[in-house]
């Protein structure tokens, strides 16, 4: 149908996307010399003693057009060079420090969308009365708070003094052993995931109470976000006139909401939404190191203090291609919502 | 003169404040009305006098900030007279769309631009008169039901008769549910597809009347795909689907080019023929109240000031506010003429009669006491002390 053709159309319109990003990020690389340049293409700690074997492998002192055509195939090999700062290649990396970024994320997105969305509308339907106000301070409370704040005081509240009750890290030591013993699959490195697949309760378990913290805090900074979003994109539908036709037509207020108004409000709601997996992709880093939950955004940041330049590019890299995905996918779900969209 | 027991709809003192941050907007200040049964009664004045308010007011919808204060909207139906403005939330919603319903000034903007026309439309259907179409659909599956025991497809006669029991439940509960659960649940959540054809029929039917070409095809579109003519005959289509007692039109052919607006009058004019119902038509082009409206209604910021049948009107206007919106009818050879002055602010509106700082006769009582409705001919009502 109308939609599926829309999709195709989306998707071959990303190759050009991609196809920029990657041009911008190797038009920033021709700013380092060909030595540090060169650090693209290690594989191991040793290749770094003979650098000049690899300028000339890679002809990094030949022209631009030959340097891409060497430097591409290299990364669509995967081959993004050698992080100096965990000491493994960018790719495993980028692979090993994913998994803790996804589980977050898997977490947080969820919670923030619903809620965010349900006490949005709450706040639109009932405008200027006391939820409203309430709903409001609490959102604004929670979107000014530092992160790094309120991440330590929730460990003081809920490791401290409930002590361990919800520790920080990813998992405990009996749970770390269960996951790293040869029996235990680790399918996607995602504990909660495996544990389910390898029905082991108590891995999951273990994971979960770690998750409770970052999530939390991820979900109470992020919330406001959506909500206002939601609630003045919801006033301003509620005040078009197919709500008063709807409400005309002898539609209990339940229909007019949930029908009519709730799925014109979530438009600006759904760009909001992608903008916060594009972010949360990213890593949280102050969240991820306040509970010492290392992902993406531990790694990245770390790397760049350190300058390490090949990681600091392959998370560039890989950053501008999930956030490239996303819009595909928030325009895809505008599509879905709206046939003016989808049919235009 | 009417007799009492043609009175479809009374307005009496309907007072309508809006509390804003700016004062208090005395939009309506005591409205008294009536709708005839099967009559044309046409609502004029300028921007902002009060015509919209009115409108929803009589549905208990004001737009809000706004509140109805007080006052009463007397529907008689069935030889029973209610007051619509006192009913509890439940019978208002029945009455909407059903009794009353309404058409407004831009057709893009009633439509939903995320729902196909016939969905909008089938929607009022089944919010109203649901149990003749569900009925009609367990008929049809009665139907299904004995062709399948005779070509001997014992199975597919159980499905349907599946099927007809969630119908049944359906008839003895609005919100039955076995149907409720049935529409999620993939397969069973197929039992719609009799209802919805049997709606689909109907609604076809509607937009034929509302003489839409193609309304097979129109019935899958979304609005944005129709022209502004076409989704005006399709808000008429919804506003008509429980052939309503009353038609609300609010201003319905502004936005429209002139050979639609021809289009649509005449087919406002006719449907009202064809559904007997009354209507209560919004604009402030006389030229528009001359072909259409039986009886006029002239409003002034807030207030009604002439009542009269169209002819009298035409030619009689008493009012000197009647008169001088007959003297700002732009004709050719004629400079252009305004009333003078500005309409009034409604927050605070002048004291006595709200026209008397831009009335040529005013006189000292204008400024002082509001004057009443007074009888100045037959059928003719006017709230002057100088109509004379
Ligand atoms: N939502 C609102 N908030 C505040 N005041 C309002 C609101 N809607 C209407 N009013 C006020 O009520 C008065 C009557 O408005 P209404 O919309 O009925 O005018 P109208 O006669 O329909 O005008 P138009 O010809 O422009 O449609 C206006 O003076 C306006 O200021
Ligand atoms: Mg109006």
């Amino acid at each position: 149908m109308e939609l599926r053709a829309y999709i195709v159309r989306r998707l071959l319109l990303l190759i050009p996307v991609l196809v920029g990003v990657i041009l911008i990020i190797f038009a920033l690389l021709q700013f380092f010399s060909p030595v540090q340049r060169a650090a693209l293409y290690v594989r191991s700690p040793q290749q770094f003693r003979n650098l000049d074997q690899i300028i000339e492998k890679y002809h990094l002192n030949e022209p631009v057009y030959v340097q891409f055509f060497y430097w591409i195939s290299e990364v669509l090999k995967g081959n993004l060079g050698w992080s100096k700062s965990v000491n493994m290649p960018v790719s495993d990396a980028l692979l090993r420090f994913l998994p803790a970024t996804l589980e977050l994320l898997i977490f947080t997105v969820p919670l923030t969308i619903f809620i965010g969305i349900k006490l949005g509308i709450t706040s639109a339907i009932h405008r200027d009365k006391p939820v409203d106000h309430v709903t409001r301070g609490l959102a604004i409370a929670g979107y000014s708070l530092p992160a790094f704040w309120l991440g330590l005081m929730l460990l003081m509240i809920f490791y401290g003094f409930f002590t361990g009750l919800f520790p920080p890290g990813r998992l405990g030591l009996d749970a770390e052993m269960v996951v790293s013993s040869a029996s235990f699959q680790n399918y996607t490195y995602i504990h909660t995931i495996d544990g389910i697949l390898n029905l082991r309760l108590d891995v999951v378990l273990d994971a979960l109470r770690h998750l409770v913290l970052p999530v939390t805090t991820l979900t109470i900074i992020n919330l406001a976000f959506i909500m206002r979003i939601m609630r003045s994109s919801m006033l301003e539908t509620l005040n078009k006139d197919y709500i008063m036709m709807a409400r005309a037509k002898g539609l209990d207020e339940k229909t007019v909401i949930n029908k009519h108004a709730r799925r014109n409000a979530l438009i600006p709601a759904v760009t909001v939404s992608g903008y916060l997996v594009a972010s949360l992709m990213a890593g949280a880093v102050l969240t991820e190191t306040v509970f010492n939950y290392k992902g993406l955004g531990w790694w990245s940041v770390n790397a760049a203090v350190q300058l390490d330049v090949p990681a600091v590019l392959g998370f560039v890299l890989f950053i501008g291609t999930v956030i490239v995905i996303t819009n595909l996918i928030v325009d895809l779900l505008y599509a879905k919502i709206d046939p003016r969209i989808r049919l235009g | 003169m009417a007799k009492k027991s043609d009175t479809l709809v009374q307005i009496r003192d309907l007072v309508v404040r809006f509390y804003t941050y700016e004062g208090i907007v005395k939009a309506l200040s005591g409205i008294n009305l009536e709708i005839q049964r099967e009559e044309t009664l046409g609502i004029v004045g300028e921007t902002g006098c009060g015509k919209s308010v009115t409108a929803f007011s009589i549905i208990a919808l004001p737009p809000p900030p706004g509140r109805i204060e007080r006052g009463e909207v007397l529907l008689n139906t069935n030889g029973s007279t209610i007051d619509i403005l006192k009913l509890p939330r439940e019978r208002l919603q029945d009455i909407r769309g059903h009794k009353i319903s309404m058409i407004l000034q831009e057709p893009s903007a009633a439509l939903n631009p995320l729902f196909t026309i016939g969905d909008q439309i089938a929607e009022v259907l089944i919010r109203h008169r649901s149990e003749t179409f569900i009925k009609m659909a367990l008929e049809e599956l009665e139907r299904d039901i004995e062709a399948a025991e005779k070509s001997g497809s014992s199975f597919r006669a159980w499905v349907y008769r599946t099927y007809a029991g969630i119908y049944r439940s359906l008839l003895k509960n609005r919100r039955s549910l076995k149907a409720r659960a049935a529409s999620r649940i993939p397969f069973l959540r197929r039992y719609r597809r009799k209802l919805d054809a049997v709606l689909r029929k109907e609604v076809v039917g509607l937009l034929r009347e509302m003489r839409i070409a193609n309304p097979e095809g129109v019935f899958d579109l979304y609005p944005h795909e129709l022209s502004g003519g076409m989704q005006q005959r399709a808000v008429i289509a919804m506003a008509l689907a429980c052939r309503p007692k009353l038609l609300i039109a609010d201003e319905p052919t502004t936005s429209l080019d002139v050979t639609v607006q021809a289009q649509i009058l005449d087919l406002i004019r006719d449907l009202k023929e064809e559904f007997g119902s009354s209507v209560l038509y919004i604009t402030h082009n006389l030229g528009v109240v001359a072909e259409i409206c039986d009886r006029v209604a002239v409003m002034y910021a807030g207030q009604i000031c002439e009542v009269a049948e169209v002819k009298e009107l035409f030619k009689r206007p008493l009012h000197p506010y009647t008169r001088a919106l007959f003297e700002a009818i732009p004709r050719p050879g004629r400079g252009f003429v305004s009333i003078k002055g500005t309409v009034p602010n409604l927050v605070n509106p002048p004291p006595g009669c709200r026209f008397h700082p831009r009335c040529p006769r005013a006189t000292k009582i204008c400024s002082q006491e509001a004057p009443k409705m007074v009888k100045a001919g037959r059928d003719h009502l006017v709230a002057c002390y100088h109509y004379r």
